[in-house]
């Protein structure tokens, strides 16, 4: 009975995340790009959490405004998003051309905060993200040979259907060749170690003393995305940047 | 066997229920707040801080007052006693008059350190009087928001410091941000004639 009592246990965990198309990223360590101190590399450890398989598609991102219809395009507070927010849909509607199995683009942080938060979930941390990530590519000249050509291409006018990419060893889709994707902390990136003012901002990263402290130099396409993130705003909202959502494992 | 089967199908269940409940709730609290607040307000955001003196404070409170707001941490030792010392210049440079519907309000990066008590023997240290307030969040999301709304970047660093723009926000009545006093070589005075 007590093993019949854990089996459930752990169904009711496992189902209910799958469920909600998740899965489990088990914890560990890795050494992010700017792990490093002074030169030492550090590991950063992550521990568990449930990940969306895919990234949120056009088609749930309408279901959230018909229960929110405060982040409807006509109602989005101003603070909350600059003019770019669903620019191509009108009003309640995406352009007839875009598929519901696309990823939803055009939103901003605080939009997909909102959708995460009324999932219950929320966003994951460049650490988180980029951990998931990592897993395609120690080792695998090819894969990120594949990334660097993706970010090197101009942007398709159609986005393809989420799970169109490929699958990563955790059972992820599409972290790489569809999107980019919001990070909860993706204001953190690129500042110094000493804040004596913006000017200072993000001249150890591009500055040859930056990249002596970055701890893997040849992650070119992990430096695109770390110089992607410090780019942003979180009111903005462009046709290549979407999400996923997370959520901790108590 | 089968009731414990039931019993995990209905726990299922209750865990997808709860959430829609949440959702609804959450639902109705924003059809129901006021409609004065503009778009670019400041007050549009909901989350619930937690002040100096243990309380729940919520940003629109402030309405009707202009505010002079920072992100800090009280561990801090470079730029936010910095930051301190330039609000309170602000608070020096304009009227009596005016002080009266100014409210001066910091807030922490750093919840697990600045907890209520740290913060009222801080406002105390610096002998900050009470249009000053002291909150933060446990939630790293309503920092995140609040800094992304005020253009702030922070990042935690390996030695616990925290690594943040430098970044004075006035907020006029409404709650709109009116003017930024970015980077330490600006002038507080100068920034204080906008209030």
């Amino acid at each position: 009975m007590k093993v019949a009592f854990l089996f459930f246990a752990l169904l009711l965990v496992v189902s209910t995340a799958y469920s909600q198309g998740m899965v489990a990223i088990p914890a560990g360590e890795f050494t992010p790009l700017y792990g490093s101190t002074k030169g030492v590399k550090q590991k950063e450890r992550v521990e568990s959490f449930d990940m969306d398989i895919y990234p949120i598609t056009v088609g749930e991102y309408q279901s959230f405004l018909r229960k929110f219809p405060q982040w409807k395009k006509q109602n989005i507070k101003k603070i909350f998003s600059g003019k770019d927010y669903l620019r191509s849909w009108k009003g309640d509607r995406p352009s007839p051309t875009i598929d519901q199995k696309s990823p939803i683009t055009e939103i901003s942080w605080f939009a997909a905060k909102a959708y995460c938060s009324a999932q219950g979930k929320r966003l994951p941390t460049i650490m988180e993200w980029e951990y998931a990530a990592s897993n395609d590519l120690q080792k695998n000249q090819d894969m990120t040979k594949k990334i660097l050509d993706w970010y090197a291409e101009p942007n398709s006018e159609r986005l393809g259907k989420v799970g169109s990419t490929f699958e990563n060893k955790f059972g992820i889709w599409d972290l790489h060749g569809l999107i980019w994707e919001w990070t909860l902390d993706f204001n953190s990136s690129m500042v110094t170690g000493e804040s004596r003012g913006d000017s200072s901002l993000e001249k150890s990263m591009y500055c040859g003393s930056g990249s002596i402290n970055a701890a893997k130099v040849d992650d070119y396409a992990a430096f695109m995305r770390f110089a992607m993130r410090s780019s942003l705003k979180a009111n903005y909202a462009t046709k290549n940047l979407g999400f996923r959502c997370v959520r901790s494992i108590q | 066997m089968k009731t414990l089967f039931i019993v995990v199908i209905s726990l299922v269940f209750n865990v997808y229920a709860e959430d829609h409940k949440h959702e609804h709730h959450e639902h109705h609290q924003e059809m129901a707040s006021e409609p004065a607040t503009p778009g670019e307000s400041l007050y549009n955001i909901e989350t619930t801080w937690t002040t100096f003196s243990n309380k729940p404070f919520k940003l629109k409170s402030l309405k009707g007052n202009q505010v002079v707001l920072a992100m800090v941490y009280l561990n801090c030792q470079y730029t936010c006693p910095m930051t301190i010392s330039h609000m309170k210049q602000i608070e020096n440079s304009i009227s009596k008059e005016k002080l009266k519907n100014t409210k001066f309000v910091l807030v922490s990066f750093d919840p697990q350190n600045d907890t209520p008590s740290k913060m009222t023997e801080y406002k105390k240290k610096q002998q900050l009087n009470d249009r000053w307030t002291l909150m933060t969040s446990k939630k790293e999301e309503d920092l995140r928001e609040l800094a992304g709304v005020l253009g702030v970047k922070y990042k935690k660093m390996a030695d616990g410091e925290i690594s943040h723009s430098f970044m004075i926000t006035l907020l006029d009545q409404s709650g709109i941000i009116k003017k930024q006093l970015i980077g330490t070589d600006q002038s507080p005075k100068e920034f204080a004639k906008e209030l």
